[in-house]
């Protein structure tokens, strides 16, 4: 697999498990669905995680969109005393009696103006939601590609990816992930969820094999 | 159902059953896997490895919707004749279908070792591979131990906050965490213990003289011994007395251990290959039977022990079930040996120095010492079949220093057979306020002795109320 060819999978991948976790439309499965070919040109059967990912996209097909919807809001919008399994990163990992929300939003503001990126389209407001989150390593994936086919260094945008998956999603998407996959409350979101935990594993690996000799950042 | 396919570009011999399918240019095109009929559902292919890229193998897998984890694979290079062939594939194919999935922790990046023309002219091949993961369920770090953090070569395992931690980009996938660990809580999808049972059974059922089995490391450059079926393991590093001796008692004739090269473990691990080896030959001497049987070169037309029926015998604590088996086999009921490596043992409690805190019997992940209150103290067992020899006790006890407790790595089969028994007994004071028991003996005499006269007050406090009563 070219390098090239391995980041723009990548952004793809990020792009797609993001938009699973948007509240779901007609047109973004069909998207996702017709993604798959699109990512076997840019090497996805290259990758474990193309199992799970492929097992979601044919949940998704044989999904009923107004079931899909039901089931998005039970799981991530509303619920007795809150949604089920929020998608928010500030719902696993901020503790509720000291109320650190807002040091976990206020970090995510930093690291993104410091990335160059600014939250948009409809969860903007949400910064610390899954699908800005993946959008976030998305881009800089994307910024990864760019620099690889201008032919300029690619260090920083590998650093940035490690970091934000050491700092922010790795550490509260496994969790939610599971907890989804517990609930089990539509087959397309459980296998969303171990489509989501299955790549988030394989890209922290990734990671440390294509930046090994490279400063690794911040852990944990 | 399990497909077989295998490649016939070479003039190896090919699988003389009807479940196997041959078919020209597998090697070199792994598109033809797509010949695979749609009601396969477990996959074993036989391929020339020298032409193989196996990255682009597991490629084809995934998207024929096969976990490449579970896929076995023979290397047909070195046979000589169908039998063999046939041989091989029925070990395969047993230990592919006891494969039970893969979790993505249990997935672990390689760089691809063979790689096509193709694959040279990009930047990145890899390979997925088995890697432990454990599980939490099982594992008692929560109480204290620590065996697999201890046993790592590689420090890829810690130890935090009664949590053992995993650092997939150091581990070696070495397994020898998988062997140490005294309640399988480790689990490489691609080296368990079912699968390799599985494997051995099969091999053995299928041959027509008894055969010799041969551990193989998976990084070993293949090296044909007449005779012997070679069942892959991690590293040979991780084979104990037990696991070499136990295709004896699955009804093998012999058992060999192949490391990856003849220069020795890449991974330093032919020490403890070497000690194992010398357990298992210890154990033989000990029970009658001949020890050029592990690892040496036994006698042609040498006949199996016999065999035994039920699963499970590399389970947990399969030292001492390998050993306890062939003895019945070979019809043995006394006999005893000091052994280095072996995970077994004899646990020996000084009631001198030992303070009854019972701490090492909390800790003790088998349960082979237990412990209990009485009316009038504790008492401590001891069970020796159930112990593996794992040295918790050791690291836990508190009186270590004055020898209050230690360990002999020994097999002693009348030792077995009398079972659990008392180790430790020691009465306990009751509380003048509520009469509940406050703390063994030993121990006030041992915080008696610390403190000194000095402090009589504190003293008295602590031998005449309980702990709940002392704050009141």
């Amino acid at each position: 697999m070219n390098p090239d060819n391995l980041a723009r999978l990548r952004q793809a991948v990020y792009r797609l498990l993001g938009a699973g976790l948007a509240p779901p439309s007609a047109d973004t499965i069909g998207h996702t669905i017709a993604s798959i070919p699109v990512l076997e040109d840019l090497g996805l059967f290259d990758f474990a995680f193309s199992t799970p990912l492929v097992d979601y996209t044919e949940q998704l097909a044989a999904a009923d969109l107004d079931q899909l919807v039901a089931a998005y809001m039970a799981l991530f919008e509303v619920g007795v005393g809150g949604a089920s399994c929020p998608p928010t990163e500030s719902a696993w990992l901020a503790n509720p009696h000291t109320g650190n929300v807002a040091v976990i939003h206020s970090d995510l503001r930093r690291t993104y103006l410091r990335y160059g990126l600014r939250p948009a389209g409809p969860l903007k407001d949400t910064i610390d939601h899954a699908t800005v989150e993946l959008d976030v390593m998305s881009s800089l994936c994307e910024s990864e590609a760019v620099s690889l086919g201008a032919g300029r260094p690619i260090e920083r945008a590998r650093r940035n990816q490690r970091e934000f998956l050491n700092v922010h999603l790795g550490r509260w998407i496994p969790g939610f992930a599971r907890a989804v996959e517990r609930t089990d409350r539509h087959p397309a979101y459980t296998a969303l969820a171990r489509s989501t935990h299955a790549y988030l594993v394989h890209d922290v690996e990734l990671l440390a094999i294509l930046g090994a000799g490279d400063d690794a950042g911040p852990q944990p | 159902m399990t497909y077989v396919l295998c490649c016939s570009d070479h003039s190896n011999p090919a699988p003389l059953s009807a479940t196997a399918t041959t078919i020209t240019g597998l090697c070199a095109d792994p598109t033809l896997l797509s010949t695979v009929p749609d009601d396969a559902d477990r996959l074993v292919l036989g391929l020339h490895l020298a032409d193989a890229d196996l990255s682009r193998f597991q490629a084809s897998m995934r998207k024929l919707g096969f976990d490449p984890l579970g896929v076995g694979i023979v290397d047909l290079t070195h046979f000589t004749t169908p039998a063999a062939v046939e041989i091989v594939l029925a070990g395969v194919i047993a230990r592919t279908e006891a494969f039970a999935g893969a979790t993505p922790e249990q997935i672990k990046l390689e760089p691809a070792g063979r790689i096509s023309r193709r694959s040279l002219l990009s930047a990145l091949a890899l390979l997925s591979i088995g890697a432990p993961a454990i599980d939490h369920d099982l594992c008692v770090a929560r109480d204290g131990c620590r065996a697999c953090v201890v046993a790592c070569p590689v420090d890829a395992l810690s130890w935090r906050g009664g949590v053992v931690e995993y650092d997939k980009t150091v581990c070696v996938t070495c397994g020898i965490c998988i062997t140490t660990c005294p309640t399988g809580a480790v689990v490489n999808p691609t080296i368990t213990r079912e699968g390799i049972e599985a494997q051995i059974r099969a091999i053995i059922e299928t041959a027509a003289v008894p055969p010799g089995i041969r551990f193989v490391c998976r990084t070993a450059e293949p090296r044909n011994r007449p005779g012997f079926f070679d069942v892959g393991v991690a590293c040979t590093g991780m084979l104990t007395p037990g696991w070499l001796l136990a295709p004896l008692t699955l009804g093998a004739a012999s058992v060999d251990a192949l490391s990856c090269d003849q220069g020795g473990c890449r991974l330093e691990n032919e020490g403890q290959l070497a000690t194992a080896v010398t357990d298992a030959r210890t154990v033989l001497t000990t029970l009658g039977i001949e020890k050029e049987r592990i690892a040496g070169d036994p006698r042609p037309g040498l006949l199996p022990l016999g065999a035994v029926a039920s699963p499970g015998i590399l389970a947990p604590g399969a030292d001492t079930r390998v050993i306890r088996e062939l003895a019945r086999l070979v019809g043995v009921t006394d006999a005893k040996a000091d052994l280095r490596s072996a995970q077994l043992g004899t646990i020996h409690i000084d009631p001198t120095t030992c303070t009854a805190c019972r701490m090492c019997a909390h800790l003790c992940p088998t349960d082979a010492l237990s412990s209990a209150s009485l009316l009038d103290g504790i008492v401590i067992d001891f069970d020796p079949g159930a112990c593996v020899g794992c040295s918790q006790c050791l690291t836990i006890c508190p009186e270590i220093e004055r020898g209050a407790i230690s360990l002999e790595i020994r097999f002693d089969l009348q030792d077995w057979e009398n079972g659990r028994r008392e180790v430790r007994r020691d009465t306990a004071p009751r509380c003048e306020r509520c009469g509940k028991p406050i703390a063994p003996s030993a121990m006030l005499d041992r915080i008696t002795a610390m403190l000194g006269p000095e402090h009589a007050k504190t003293l008295e406090l602590l031998t005449t109320l309980c702990l709940d009563c002392r704050g009141r």
